[in-house]
């Protein structure tokens, strides 16, 4: 499998930490529900098909969102953090 | 070389290999593979099946190979398993047969076979089960030497392996008809091609066929294509190399045999297991045949007719008498061709009743079947039944054709499944079942080699325009373009046992007794009769043992479905996996520039992460290494230690904006540090648990100086990247590892002070937690005035270049001021004495309230984990909190991992009160401590708990108290 | 007061060394200064350093210029413009870093061994990150025959055995065909 860095381009799997959905790009604010900050944390959709997630490219230190489909493994594009959000 | 015809396209007749095989000498020539070779000396009987240790001989000519399965004897050492259809000859050769003993034609385990009716399908899991106290003294045991082909070689496999990754734009898997076509269409337009072959010499099905391609004979249509290929500097052929697995994104795996057909292979790795990223790829594996299930039909003289084929063109191994028995216009026209070539074919048998055909040259007989086969270690005869009747045919050979079923394996490694095709009775690939890899040729049933050539390169054309090339104009070179009609034929039906699955002994009948007994599903058959499992993966029994479970269950064929297809699609050795990763190449060693003096210390490293730190140095006389740490306990205590920090993180964070980031991500206000001053830093991970511990110092304005931990270096790294990447893009800051450029010693004592007005030339005046920029002569350096001993302690940073050199001074300084260096055992009874936590406490389920560290979290500002390190559950009265542990008896060993109970409850989960974190034997107080994490801890100082340690048998009474043990109140390092 | 003599990362490595069609070599350490531009002041920093590299670029002029990772580059050599620091964060890097030069025909075949990048896709002179195993890698494409790999200076020891044992395959492949 291979990921795009929006820095390096397509790169080995092997280069790549994935920490999960990209939902955690929203951090409330300190002051929000609980609820906010749980939904925040720890619930996730997991969706079967397509999905957003944050990954980091070790190399170069650049987080990203990568597109892609959990049923087929087909990867989309991504793109830097600072346009993800 | 007693079966050895003229001719043979592979052979250099010129060069004679002798080679052994069980033991006996042969010859060879230049060319052969051990199972032609061996062919070749009228040798058929070429190992034991699996279960019934039957006699066994070669079925094939190529990787999917069930029974010629044998050892290879190298240099004292032997690979099982290897087929001997693809260990090519070479001289000196040394083989044996598996499965046998003592030899291969007396074997006694061949009782076995008398068993058979006892030992059926699902005969372990009818046997094995009761009395249950018999399953692992006897059962297991048993089970355990039966199990597996081959033996292991016991010892470690010193062979060279190599890994290697290509990049390309066309992958061509197969170097036949087809795919040769391909790669030669993709070549011409420049694109980077690889075509990878399994065989030694690429070509494929035409090595074994006298036909005529563009009116020249085969054979040298495929000489001039990969001539042609081989010019071409885009293009890269690799033979012996098995596409094994079809993985995400365009990525193959492949196995190339690199050394194991070489005499003497030096430095050449005997395999390589390559990763190779396509854009495009076209599956050119072609298609395989498939025997017939007939009684009697795994002697040895039993074989594939494309095999008989292949040997007799390739390698010039004459069959003898050949009895051919298809059912399909194929094997007929093969039958035709290898008769007018030379081959003695005294019958054709076909189950077809209306098969007509003149001036074959032998007889023919439709309408007839194989039902039985006579002779010892190898076949002497056949019987037919024609009409009801019976009768015998003297023979040396039998050559079987069933049909043939397209290589799709690969086309099915994403999980989808293939189609049926009634005409042709077998599955064949759909277009698109792995993204970028399309099928083409025989192994999508375009069996004809007019048809390969053609469809060759219209899936060239195909990936080509997808590559966004023109593809050349070229014309489809003319060949044979025979149809193939067939009937299908799974199973005679005759008494006696009739084969499928040859490497792991599976009959028709297992196949139906396992219907019989309810695993109807074709996955559950699978496991139920260990069909397909064997290391062919069931290559040449798959189909007909589906066929054979849909007609007992009553079902269609498409309807039984396939099972599933996994990688590898050839057997691959872990050591080829794993290739370098052996000793020094497992992972890397990360060294401190005093490495090398610390190991010439005699000091024991242990690592750390990837780092490598003195445990601790050892001196003539001491006792053990407990000796060694209680003297360095007692330099640091009582005189000066020096110690190599350098493994600690260090991360350069400047801007003006440092220190508000530096503010979200530590739970203190490093923004209001003054300069040239340090303060301990606590990071929180974003649910509240303490990601990791350090120290920030301020070197300037705008400049920031974080230290991490050794093991959390990397981890704090992709922190930061995160939270500056994700929250704070636009801020005026940046951060950079410095770990590696700064060389980092510890100087702790009361005579610190002292040893440091050695190096600088006087005393620094340098408050606790300060720090400064020092002059070392014209080495620039920073000192700072940190503590992990509790002593007065420093940290002198020098560029990593002056490293080795600095601590050859300190310790020799240390030294004559009666301490010395110091390593990690020491710097750990160090740290317990003072309560000073590692990641031993910072366990990633604990929050800055159980270390009694709440106080740090800043109440003014936002941190990251802030919010949730003040939730409910993670700060209160039921948390594990720290505490120190001092035994009732101040000798007696308390270890971590000890888990605490109250004095009369019993030692169960339910009764827990905590475990024990660190502990050490402390020299400054002469007694056993421990930290340990306990529930409500802090209120309980004063308890007395009981200890247990299960792993190691041991109960004893501990008292709780705070964990600062020495100097509570830090005068000694203060002042 | 002491005195301290440096000692360089490959002090007791046996270098150089030649394997059939390629050799090894130590690089003798230039100053490395680490530069990252602070947000929004590119331009700035590009027009007092004449450009700055983009991802994967190398630019050659008074100091050599390699793109060395997110916001990042390294310049190699002495002479940095004065003034930089209000644009950038500098940071000397000198001593971290350990670097060897593969040069020969089969550079190329030797990095194939050890390292998951498409090597035709690199222009020459390129920089690129990325792993050799758990190693971390500045690898800069001189030219189809010239590689220097630069790895963090605790890891000089396994990048020297890595690319020994890469060099060793290659050679003796090289002998039998």
């Amino acid at each position: 499998m291979h990921l795009p860095c929006p820095c390096c381009g397509w790169r080995d799997l092997r280069e790549f930490t994935c920490i999960g959905a990209a939902d955690h790009l929203h951090r409330p604010v300190p002051d929000a529900p609980p609820e906010a900050w749980h939904d925040y944390l720890h619930n996730r959709a997991n969706p079967a098909g397509e999905g957003r997630d944050l990954w980091y490219h070790d190399p170069c230190g650049t987080w990203l969102v990568a597109s892609r489909n959990t049923l087929t493994h087909a990867v989309h594009g991504s793109t830097g953090l600072e346009d993800a959000r | 070389m007693r079966r050895r015809a003229t001719g043979g396209s592979a052979l250099d007749r010129g060069r004679k290999l002798g080679f052994r095989f069980a033991a006996q000498r042969m010859e060879g020539f230049a060319g052969d593979t051990l199972a032609s070779a061996l062919l070749a000396n009228g040798v058929r009987l070429m190992g034991r099946s699996f279960k019934y240790h039957r006699p066994r001989g070669v079925l094939t000519a190529g990787s999917e190979e069930p029974n010629a399965l044998v050892e290879v004897r190298r240099d004292g050492q032997f690979h099982p398993n290897i087929r001997a259809t693809l260990q090519d000859l070479h001289p000196g050769l040394e083989a044996r047969a598996q499965n046998c003993w003592p030899s291969l034609r007396r074997d006694v385990m061949a009782v076995n076979d008398l068993l058979s009716p006892f030992l059926g399908a699902g005969f372990y899991y009818k046997t094995f089960m009761w009395p249950r106290a018999f399953w692992e003294g006897l059962y297991e045991p048993l089970i355990r030497r039966a199990a597996g082909l081959g033996r292991l070689p016991g010892s470690h496999d010193n062979s060279l392996h190599e890994r290697a990754f290509a990049f390309c734009d066309l992958l061509v898997i197969g170097a036949g008809p087809t795919g040769l076509m391909a790669a030669l269409m993709a070549g011409r337009t420049g694109a980077d091609v690889i075509l990878a072959e399994e065989d030694r010499q690429m070509g494929g099905r035409l090595l074994g066929d006298n036909g005529q391609i563009d009116g020249v004979p085969a054979a040298a249509w495929v000489k001039a294509v990969r001539a042609e290929l081989a010019s071409l500097p885009n293009v890269r052929l690799m033979p012996r190399t098995s596409i094994f697995g079809a993985y995400d994104g365009g990525v193959f795996g492949a196995l190339e045999r690199v050394a194991q057909h070489l005499a003497e292979p030096g430095l050449t790795p005997r395999e390589c297991y390559w990763r190779i990223a396509a854009r495009r790829a076209i599956l050119a594996s072609g298609a395989l045949e498939r025997p017939i299930a007939h009684p009697g039909n795994d002697r040895p003289g039993v074989m594939l007719l494309s095999a008989v084929a292949s040997y007799w063109h390739r390698w010039a191994v004459d069959p003898g008498r050949v009895v051919v028995f298809g059912n399909n216009d194929h094997a007929l026209a093969t039958a035709r061709r290898l008769a007018a070539e030379g081959m003695r074919i005294v019958s054709y048998i076909d189950p077809r009743e209306d098969l007509v055909a003149s001036d074959t040259g032998f007889p023919l007989r439709s309408g007839a079947e194989v039902v039985a086969t006579r002779g010892r270690h190898e076949l002497r005869e056949v019987t037919i039944r024609a009409k009801g009747r019976e009768h015998r045919i003297v023979c040396d050979t039998l050559a079987l054709s069933g049909g043939w079923n397209p290589t799709l394996a690969l086309a099915c490694h994403h999980g989808m499944r293939p189609v049926w095709d009634e005409g042709l009775a077998t599955f064949v690939p759909r277009p698109g079942m792995v993204p970028g890899l399309e099928p083409a040729g025989a192994a999508r049933g375009r069996f004809s080699t007019a048809a390969c050539l053609a469809d060759g390169m219209q899936a060239a054309r195909d990936a080509l325009a997808e590559l966004g090339r023109t593809p050349p104009d070229m014309p489809v070179p003319e060949a044979e373009d025979g149809g193939y009609a067939l009937r299908p034929l799974w199973e005679v039906r005759a008494p006696g046992r009739a084969w499928l699955d040859f490497a792991n002994d599976v009959t028709t009948k297992d196949v139906a007794l396992a219907a019989q007994e309810g695993y109807a599903s074709v996955e559950h058959m699978k496991r139920y009769t260990t069909q397909g499992m064997a290391p062919d993966q069931g290559k040449s029994s798959n189909m007909g043992a589906l066929a054979v479970l849909a007609d007992v269950t009553g079902g269609t064929i498409p309807e039984t479905g396939t099972t599933t297809f996994r990688p590898p699609f050839v057997p691959v050795s872990i050591g080829t996996l794993g290739a370098g990763a052996r000793g020094k190449g497992f992972r890397p060693e990360r060294r401190t520039t005093s490495d090398a003096q610390a190991r010439a210390l005699g000091a024991p490293m242990i690592e750390a992460g990837l780092w490598y730190r003195p445990a601790y140095f050892p001196r003539p006389g001491d006792a053990d290494w407990r000796a060694a740490c209680n003297r360095e306990v007692g330099f640091v205590r009582n005189a000066v230690g020096v110690c190599d920090v350098s493994t600690l993180g260090k991360i350069a964070v400047q801007g003006p904006d440092a220190g508000r980031f530096l503010d979200l991500v530590y739970t203190g206000t490093m923004s209001r540090l003054t300069p040239c001053r340090v303060r301990y830093g606590l990071m929180l991970r974003e649910d509240g648990h303490v990601m990791d511990d350090g120290t920030c110092a301020r070197l300037g304005a705008q400049d920031f100086l974080v230290t991490t931990t050794t093991a959390a270096a990397s981890e704090v790294m992709r922190h930061l990247d995160f939270v500056q990447q994700a929250f704070c893009s636009d801020w005026q800051l940046r951060f950079a590892s410095v770990t590696e450029h700064w060389a980092q010693m510890a100087i702790a004592g009361p005579l610190a002070g002292e040893l440091l007005g050695h190096v600088l030339g006087d005393v620094p005046d340098l408050p606790f937690m300060g720090c400064q920029p020092v002059q070392i002569g014209d080495v620039a350096g920073r000192l700072f005035r940190i503590s992990f001993s509790g002593e007065r302690g420093y940290e002198l940073a020098v560029p990593a270049d002056f490293g080795a050199d600095l601590f050859r001074h300190l310790v020799a300084l240390a030294e004559g001021l009666g301490g010395g260096s110091y390593g990690m055992e020491a710097l750990n009874v160090l740290r317990i004495e003072k309560g000073f936590v590692t990641h031993a406490e910072i366990d990633g389920r604990v929050t800055a309230f159980d270390l009694g560290l709440q106080a740090m979290v800043s109440g003014k500002k936002d941190c990251i984990g802030k919010v949730m390190s003040q939730r409910e559950g993670l700060c209160g009265p039921e948390r594990l909190q720290i505490v120190g542990l001092r035994p009732t008896d101040a000798n007696a060993e308390i270890h971590a991992g000890a888990h605490l109970y109250p004095m009369r409850a019993a030692a169960k989960a339910a009764h827990g009160q905590g475990h024990v974190t660190s502990a050490c034997y402390s020299p400054t107080l002469a007694t056993w401590l421990g930290l340990a994490l306990v529930v409500n801890g802090r209120a309980r100082h004063g308890e007395t708990l009981r200890l247990v340690d299960g792993l190691r048998g041991q109960r004893m009474e501990v008292t709780l108290c705070d964990p600062v043990f020495f100097d509570p109140d830090g005068g000694r390092m203060r002042d | 007061m002491i005195e301290l003599s440096p000692t360089g990362a490959f002090g007791v490595l046996r270098l150089p060394l030649e394997q059939g069609e390629t050799r090894l070599s130590a690089i003798a350490p230039p100053r490395i200064t680490a530069i990252a531009p602070y947000p929004g002041q590119m331009n700035a920093l590009s027009r007092r350093l004449g450009a700055f590299p983009a991802p994967g670029e190398v630019h050659d002029g008074q100091l050599r210029l390699v793109w060395s990772g997110r916001e990042m580059a390294f310049a190699f050599g002495e002479g940095l413009p004065e003034g930089l620091e209000d644009f950038a964060a500098l940071c000397d890097q000198s001593d971290a870093w350990a670097g060897l030069a593969l040069v020969g025909q089969d550079a190329q075949a030797v990095l194939a061994r050890l390292v998951a990048l498409d090597l035709r896709a690199l222009a020459a002179p390129s920089s690129a990150r990325a792993l050799m195993g758990h190693l971390p890698l500045l690898l800069i494409k001189e030219s189809d025959t010239r590689f220097d790999l630069w790895t963090f200076r605790s890891m000089a020891d396994s990048l020297v055995h890595e690319m020994e044992a890469a060099m060793r395959g290659v050679a003796a492949r090289r002998a039998i065909s």
